[in-house]
């Protein structure tokens, strides 16, 4: 898994690349924590070019967008197709992110 | 009907190959898919649900059972059975009790708990064994681009 964070302006954008999977999530937890305290408002996480998540994949998205949230920010997921979009659909994250 | 029996550590860095192993048991179930040696492709709705219950089980084994991994192996079954792939791995982990599971609430937007609804919804039937030693069992049938029984 690779991973490239993006700032412009108020914006961010992360875009995750491979398997967001147990093995992985560590990698990008530091990322994440690291955007919440920088008080980023305005994220975008691209999973287009993810092939397979799991539920410890989901887990630090959400945990991502309602930190953001709870800030006053937003998250936006999108490019989420394959693997990832039938566990977007079956955990009905499709509803809560413009995937 | 064809079977292979694998044997591997109980170890998350295992999880990359035992993925992709699965991924091409999932190709011989159901019509010939492009094969790629260097991406996962799950496209197919099968492969992309089948995966994922058998990769909630393995983290499951590892995280819980094995309290995040051990040198112990666990054994792994797989049979295609005409258009059904059926998967048995068996393990001396710490079991769980499935009563004391339940549905996540996805309304809150849950950070975990989902692993065992995962399997549940993506398979024709999941069955859990506590031992020792713990037997997981997962089935489906290739039903084509649309998966539901």
């Amino acid at each position: 898994m690779k991973y490239t964070r993006t700032d412009s302006d108020d914006a961010t954008t992360l875009e995750i690349i491979g398997t967001l999977d147990a093995l992985t999530v560590p990698e990008i937890r530091s990322c994440v924590d690291t955007l919440v305290d920088d008080d980023r408002q305005d994220i975008v996480v691209d999973l287009s070019s993810v092939e397979l998540i799991d539920s410890s994949g989901v887990a630090v998205i959400v945990s991502l967008y309602k930190r953001v949230r709870a800030k006053g920010g937003s998250v936006e997921v999108t490019g989420v197709q394959g693997q990832p979009a039938a566990i977007f659909k079956l955990l009905r994250l499709d509803r809560v992110f413009a995937t | 009907m064809e079977s292979e029996r694998l044997t591997i550590p109980a170890q998350l860095s295992k999880r990359p190959a035992l993925i992709a192993h699965i991924a091409r048991a999932c190709g011989r179930v159901g019509p010939a898919r492009p094969a790629s040696a260097e991406s996962l492709e799950l496209n197919d709705p099968f492969d992309a649900e089948y995966v994922s219950a058998f990769s909630e089980i393995f983290n499951n084994i590892v995280l819980h059972g094995y309290a995040g991994g051990s040198e112990e192996h666990i054994e792994i079954d797989i049979r295609v059975d005409d258009d059904e792939l059926i998967t048995r791995i068996t393990e001396h982990g710490v079991p769980f009790d499935p009563g004391e599971l339940s549905a996540p609430d996805l309304s809150q937007l849950p950070e975990g708990g989902m692993g065992i609804y995962i399997v549940e919804a993506f398979v024709d039937k999941f069955d859990y064994e506590p031992g020792p030693p713990n037997t997981w069992t997962i089935k489906k049938r290739y039903r084509g681009q649309d998966q539901r029984p």
